[in-house]
């Protein structure tokens, strides 16, 4: 009950952000010194398809009516048209999503199972060379620029070595599996279809591996503390002190469990610094994702795809925060709603 | 009068010029090996900042079409580009713009985020709803996106991309002054003040600030790093500094159509901008080790 009423109070606190959420691009399209007809169009448009466009979206109106407009597009569902794909930005999105979804997914937990297992080297090896070692690791891991280390991958591993294809989610002599979720990897296990596992596969190593570095740097820092945290009470010690090799590990597996808990209450974090990174790293890696989506608007100037990431990320970047509030609060009952 | 600064001024004329307080935070910083390295790679690039022109080789935008796309020599130790143009004499030129433009926004946000954490902590109520919720929905997108959002409406540029950045990083330090702003209200000697009669204005500005300016400048130095990274990042995919500008973030996007071959056109400024954010990560956690009561001495 307690746990469902949390649910439904940050549900409907959805409303007012994605209100917010609407009105910022609104202002960001209407307010600021540009002319967002000419925007939409392109520079190529004439005169008159500009007047007709201008009144199609009703921009000839009062800028009030125009905001009730633009809830009432955005309510329908239409983000408006690409002037680079020249498709509707919902249509775009739906491509491109499973894209970012799956490499934010595999980097997620590439990212969360190598930080835990380097946290609890650290912890249990406190203040040893391999503690050391490891903390200047994860300080490094969220200096380097996302495009920096994407860029290193692909010179190192993936020319030099020759270990990994540079670009793309798949080869080009493998047809995708065909579609059912859109995830490469999961639609060529259900479909049978191994080669195309292989490949996606192979694709997905090196940029899911450059996404992890930030999550597997908070990772590693948060359970380092969060175990350090339990070992170190009074209680623990003495009982570490008494305790032979099997009671040894049942207090570091009772202290990393604790250390999960606080994990889980930052990884919405982690996730925010996924979103950020995959924006550069899909530019690197040429992945054909949500990012990649919004740097090549960005740079045409083509504001439709651009608002339309921004409300959906908006959308999904809340939702997730939601998820893992909720996951936290199940896994430890003390915190108040 | 009232108080509000309760480390004594008595201490300070005893030992010299710095307060006992301020002598244990100065303690544990230098014992910190990680922290003084963080500190000595700042200083670095500040003062490279400053005489990095003045090194330079070459002018920065000099071209010569004999030598460009050659390696690391002894004429041009970090290579030349596709122009010619020297890698190490544009490093440097470009060094403070890639600092100015991580300080500044950060800055901005400040400037933005303080007042209007103390006005919503300390008088609370509707305008305090007001002033979180909308934090509240800028913080609802990864800052990277609104960054390209509000760049790309404003047309791309390096003012315009600080501004951007400054727009997404501001509720950062509205929620962190709200806090303290809100706990703070409710001491003994804002109370009093209070109970005194003095104005809204002068305990914002004479009790609650000076309270909570050693959080905003921990929070400040740990953030600068990740201002560096947004900044260079922005250069990156092109909504940033615009070329000719020897900016890392750009210098490193712009070398890439020459990678693998010519690796050190991009590599060079990469490195660069990874040992400036590593510095003030480091710098910032030290400093955020020291000044931390709760952390001081774990």
């Amino acid at each position: 009950m307690r746990i469902l009423r949390f649910l439904i109070k940050r549900l409907l606190y959805l409303i007012p952000i994605m209100i917010g959420l609407i009105t910022i691009t609104f202002v960001l399209m209407n307010v600021i010194p540009s002319n967002p007809v000419r925007l939409a169009i392109g520079p190529q448009a004439s005169m008159e398809t500009e007047e007709r466009v201008r009144r199609q979206f009703g921009l000839d109106r009062p800028v009030w009516e125009q905001y009730i407009l633009y809830y009432e597009r955005m309510l329908r569902g239409d983000l408006g048209r690409s002037l680079v794909t020249r498709r509707p930005v919902v249509d775009d999105l739906q491509r491109r999503i499973p894209a970012s979804v799956e490499l934010a997914i595999v980097g997620m937990f590439i990212g969360v199972a190598l930080g835990l297992a380097l946290g609890v080297l650290s912890a249990v090896h406190r203040d040893k060379l391999i503690d050391h070692a490891s903390r200047v690791a994860a300080i490094s891991g969220v200096s380097i620029p996302a495009f920096f280390l994407s860029l290193l991958a692909q010179l190192i591993l993936g020319s030099a070595l020759a270990l990994f294809p540079i670009t793309g989610r798949i080869s080009f002599e493998v047809d995708p599996p065909s579609a059912v979720t859109g995830l490469y990897l999961l639609d060529s296990l259900l479909t049978g279809n191994l080669a195309a596992l292989r490949s996606a596969a192979h694709h997905l190593i090196l940029p899911a591996f450059t996404l992890s570095i930030p999550i597997l740097a908070l990772t590693a820092r948060l359970t380092r503390s969060g175990m350090l945290d339990v070992l170190s009470q009074d209680y623990v010690m003495n009982a570490r002190a008494a305790a032979g090799l099997p009671e040894r590990i049942a207090i570091y597996k009772y202290a990393l469990k604790n250390a999960l808990i606080a994990t889980v209450s930052q990884i919405g974090l982690g996730f925010g610094a996924l979103l950020n990174g995959s924006v550069l790293v899909e530019t690197v890696f040429d992945w054909p994702g949500l990012g990649l989506y919004t740097v090549t608007a960005a740079i045409n100037q083509d504001i439709q795809p651009i608002v339309g990431t921004t409300i959906v990320t908006g959308f999904m970047f809340v939702i997730i925060n939601i998820l893992t509030d909720l996951t936290y609060r199940i896994l430890d009952p003390r915190i108040e709603v | 009068m009232i108080q509000s600064d309760l480390s004594g001024d008595a201490e300070r004329s005893r030992n010299g010029f710095l307060t006992q307080d301020q002598r244990d935070i100065l303690r544990i910083f230098l014992r910190n090996r990680l922290s003084v390295l963080g500190l000595g790679i700042v200083v670095f690039w500040i003062v490279f900042a400053f005489i990095g022109p003045a090194l330079a080789p070459f002018p920065p935008q000099q071209m010569d079409f004999v030598h460009k796309l050659s390696p690391p020599s002894a004429a041009h130790p970090l290579g030349t580009d596709w122009l010619g143009r020297d890698v190490l004499s544009r490093l440097l030129h470009g060094t403070s713009i890639t600092l100015l433009i991580g300080v500044i926004p950060i800055a901005i946000a400040i400037v933005i985020g303080v007042p209007t954490g103390a006005i919503a902590g300390y008088f609370g109520g509707r305008v305090e709803t007001l002033i979180m919720r909308t934090a509240d929905i800028f913080l609802s997108v990864p800052a990277l996106i609104l960054a390209i959002a509000v760049t790309a409406a404003l047309g791309p540029s390096l003012v315009n991309a600080m501004i951007a950045v400054s727009v997404v990083w501001w509720p950062w330090y509205t929620r962190l002054i709200h806090s303290q702003a809100l706990s703070l209200s409710k001491r003994v000697f804002v109370e009093a003040a209070i109970g005194l009669g003095a104005s809204h204005r002068a305990i914002i500005i004479r009790h609650l600030l000076p309270n909570m300016a050693s959080s905003i400048f921990v929070r400040g130095s740990l953030d600068l790093g990740f201002a560096v990274l947004t900044m260079a990042g922005l250069g990156f995919i092109g909504m940033g500094a615009q070329a000719p500008s020897p900016e890392w973030g750009l210098a490193v996007s712009l070398g890439r159509r020459f990678m693998p071959e010519f690796w050190w056109i991009s590599v060079f400024p990469g490195l660069a901008i990874f040992s400036v954010v590593l510095g003030f990560n480091l710098l910032g956690d030290g400093i955020r080790d020291a000044m931390d009561p709760e952390i001081r001495g774990r």
